[in-house]
């Protein structure tokens, strides 16, 4: 290939890409993630069909490396109109100041009251809201109940607290009779996607203890506290002191536990309800039971809020169209439509798709589920906060060492 | 671009026969002057290129430079960057991981590579189809190759394990990828299993420059397989061992796709290298001006060291 050439074919590329992030006027461009392109296309065509003379060019996007895509799409100057993220990615897009606020115009389709708060807090920064919620779970407690009764527990009486939580794992960990191990309860230590994974599976468990990761004002760290470190000991010692996690633990995130959980290997562990979808899928017969999560006694339970939203970019192009798709989407039977767990507003969780009696204790743990704090650094805090879980699990450090560490390195994070 | 093309089209057609001038000194004075005394010779044609050397090579290594001393707005904040990332502990560790994965590595695989090398060049009956063979692992891709070991050192699924305990060789599974004083060396031999048939490879083209009249004059003497190794194969062999190295130096210290694969630096740092600092630092949290402050350290370190190489290697060469 001669230099020309090469320098043509460069134009011509540069060209394509400038095409394809610019878009026509009524022309709105909408990046989905890949599960959701099925849907958000069905949805586009209705969309385009109540408004004539305003097209939607749907991308749907691999949700691996999506969260640093959408930064670069956003910091670019030229991003797409509507975008769907993670809510909890939303505090670092807007750190820059990138987000249109979409309170009012969300407010306009349906009624801000109708959202579940936390939801809602979940796009919010500084009290202003940048993304429009459509999907929120929580995690609840996954167990065996073939395994319950091989050990003689009774399935139907899930542990509750702590305490029992800890004698029921221990009762569910033994060599089975066909040599294989069983433990009792599955904990995420790592994997490929372990720092989101044991953030979401730990982090209650010092929310619901009375501790917390960052002080009120999100100036300081508050994982050096009794009641952090409790929490924190208390998830570690199910694999250090306890055993009743497997030896891979540091090997798990969600999807391997599941595996392991299907396998039989655990008996009990942490899932979303996307994994009930699975199990019909790849274990019909599969007996298990859904719990809300144990706590300490005389407290109540907790769980990180998990979810996804879409926002609007401040630099997009087709601003007014895209505020139009955003309100068609927030309508309770299109978000019942689109999330792939639970849907956000009061209206659509009473659709009857979310009336299986399965997901009754997904509900309850939703009532109890707090946002992550929304900070601009906040996958910087959370990856201090899980080397140091893992340097419990490795055994490299005390629970209380390992916080007090954890504690200092995100003061220095929140000094930058 | 236009005028690029014409005159790269023009030019040959305009240009008297070329001038002799390798011999002529280099002039003095003026760039201008010389440019305008050679503008028909090649200076012109290799424009081109050196223009796309200074858009993709040198236009990056400024702008990291600039990165490095500025915040995240721009403003310009001296060192505090370079300070910043020379104080967090990680920097410490990822360094001290970086040079034992590189040395170890290096060795390990100079070694079997060199013996491998040796063993191919040999005569016998397929010897073809084992050449082919060996170069599987350096052929595949690095991450086909990764996520291949990191299933097969699975504390609970892999193959090694489930080797080991059922000859009873081992009472619990070991902790391939997550026993922090495990973790490294398994990394290591990953690579050294990906790298050493390029090591092979060029040591059997090395083997095959050699005379074979030195070793018929040294069998005539009486010398024996190993005196023929130690001393006409392995000196024979040094320059390229040499160029290996060095080519393994720059491989070593920027290889990421294994470890980042199969550990992602954990767990809780214990196989975290340099260049997987860098990249978290930068795509990860978005600390483009600190993760620069780390490239443009790491940039000096290994230049230093790829000097002192070619450095020492010309030394030796004069002697």
């Amino acid at each position: 290939m001669t230099i020309s050439t090469f320098k043509v074919r460069l134009a011509t590329a540069a060209a394509a890409l400038m095409l394809s992030a610019s878009a026509h006027a009524g022309e709105v461009s909408w990046w989905v993630s890949e599960p959701g392109k099925v849907k958000a296309q069905q949805l586009a065509t209705e969309f385009e069909k109540e408004n004539p003379g305003i097209t939607v060019k749907l991308q749907a996007n691999p949700y691996g490396g999506l969260e640093g895509k959408v930064m670069i799409a956003v910091k670019s100057g030229i991003p797409p109109d509507l975008i769907e993220v993670q809510n909890s990615w939303i505090p670092s897009y807007q750190a820059t100041n990138a987000l249109e606020d979409v309170g009012a115009a969300i407010n306009q389709s349906v009624p801000l009251t109708d959202f579940v708060p936390a939801t809602l807090a979940a796009c919010s920064v500084d009290g202003k809201i940048y993304g429009l919620p459509f999907q929120a779970e929580a995690l609840a407690m996954l167990y065996r109940k073939d395994l319950f009764r091989d050990a003689k527990l009774d399935p139907e009486k899930p542990p509750q607290t702590w305490d029992e939580m800890i004698e029921v794992s221990k009762k569910l960990t033994y060599t089975a009779p066909n040599g294989q191990r069983r433990y009792g309860y599955g904990i995420a230590g790592g994997g490929a996607e372990g720092q989101g994974n044991t953030l979401y599976r730990s982090l209650p468990y010092i929310w619901m203890n009375g501790g917390d990761i960052l002080s009120a004002d999100m100036k300081k760290s508050t994982l050096n506290t009794p009641e952090a470190i409790a929490g924190v000991k208390f998830y570690t010692d199910m694999l250090t002191s306890l055993k009743v996690s497997p030896p891979s633990t540091l090997e798990n995130g969600g999807l391997e536990l599941r595996r392991l959980f299907m396998a039989g290997t655990i008996a009990m562990y942490q899932g979303t309800p996307t994994e009930l979808e699975r199990f019909a899928q790849d274990a019909p017969n599969l007996d298990y039971g859904v719990a809300i999560m144990p706590h300490p006694t005389g407290k109540e339970t907790s769980a990180l809020l998990g979810g996804w939203g879409f926002i609007v970019p401040k630099a997009g192009k087709n601003k007014a169209e895209a505020l139009k798709l955003l309100q068609f989407l927030a309508k309770p039977e299109r978000l019942a439509l689109y999330t792939r767990t639970f849907p956000t507003t009061t209206t659509s969780m009473n659709l009857p798709r979310f009336a299986d009696p399965k997901l009754d204790a997904f509900k309850v743990m939703m009532t109890h589920a707090r946002p992550q704090p929304p900070i601009g650094s906040w996958l910087e805090i959370s990856s201090a906060y899980y080397k140091n879980i893992q340097e419990v699990l490795i055994g490299g450090a005390s629970p209380k060492d390992a916080m007090a560490a954890a504690d200092k390195a995100i003061d220095a994070i929140l000094k930058k | 671009m236009q005028n690029a093309a014409q005159s790269m089209a023009q030019t040959p057609v305009q240009s008297p026969p070329r001038q002799p001038e390798r011999s002529a000194p280099a002039p003095r004075g003026r760039i201008g002057r010389y440019i305008a005394a050679h503008k028909d010779g090649p200076t012109f044609f290799i424009l081109p290129a050196i223009a796309l050397l200074a858009t993709f090579i040198v236009y990056p290594i400024i702008s990291t430079l600039i990165m490095s001393v500025t915040d995240a707005n721009g403003a310009f904040v001296g060192a505090a960057n370079y300070v910043n990332i020379i104080e967090s502990d990680r920097t410490a560790r990822a360094t001290v991981n970086t040079i034992y994965f590189v040395t170890a590595s290096i060795i390990l695989q100079l070694i079997l590579g060199t013996a491998a090398g040796i063993v191919l060049n040999e005569q016998f009956r397929g010897q073809a189809i084992v050449r082919a063979l060996t170069l599987i692992p350096w052929v595949i891709p690095g991450i086909v190759g990764a996520m291949t070991w990191a299933w097969m050192f699975h504390t609970d699924y892999g193959v090694i394990n489930y080797i080991l305990m059922s000859n009873g060789l081992v009472e619990d599974p070991v902790r391939w990828l997550t026993n922090p004083s495990i973790v490294l060396p398994a990394l290591t031999a990953v690579n050294v299993w990906k790298m050493f048939p390029f090591v092979s490879i060029m040591v059997l083209a090395g083997l095959q420059s050699i005379p074979v009249s030195l070793y018929e004059a040294a069998r005539v003497d009486g010398a024996t397989f190993r005196d023929e190794v130690l001393h006409i194969t392995l000196p024979q062999l040094r320059p390229i061992l040499a160029s290996i190295t060095l080519l393994l130096i720059i491989a070593g210290v920027n290889s990421i796709t294994i470890i980042y694969a199969m550990t992602k630096g954990g767990p809780a740092d214990r196989s975290l290298i340099t260049s997987i600092q860098i990249f978290v630092e930068a795509f990860q949290y978005f600390n483009f001006n600190q993760a620069s402050a780390l490239s443009v350290m790491f940039f000096i370190v290994s230049t230093v060291f790829i000097v002192a190489h070619i450095w020492l290697d010309g030394r030796r060469k004069g002697q």
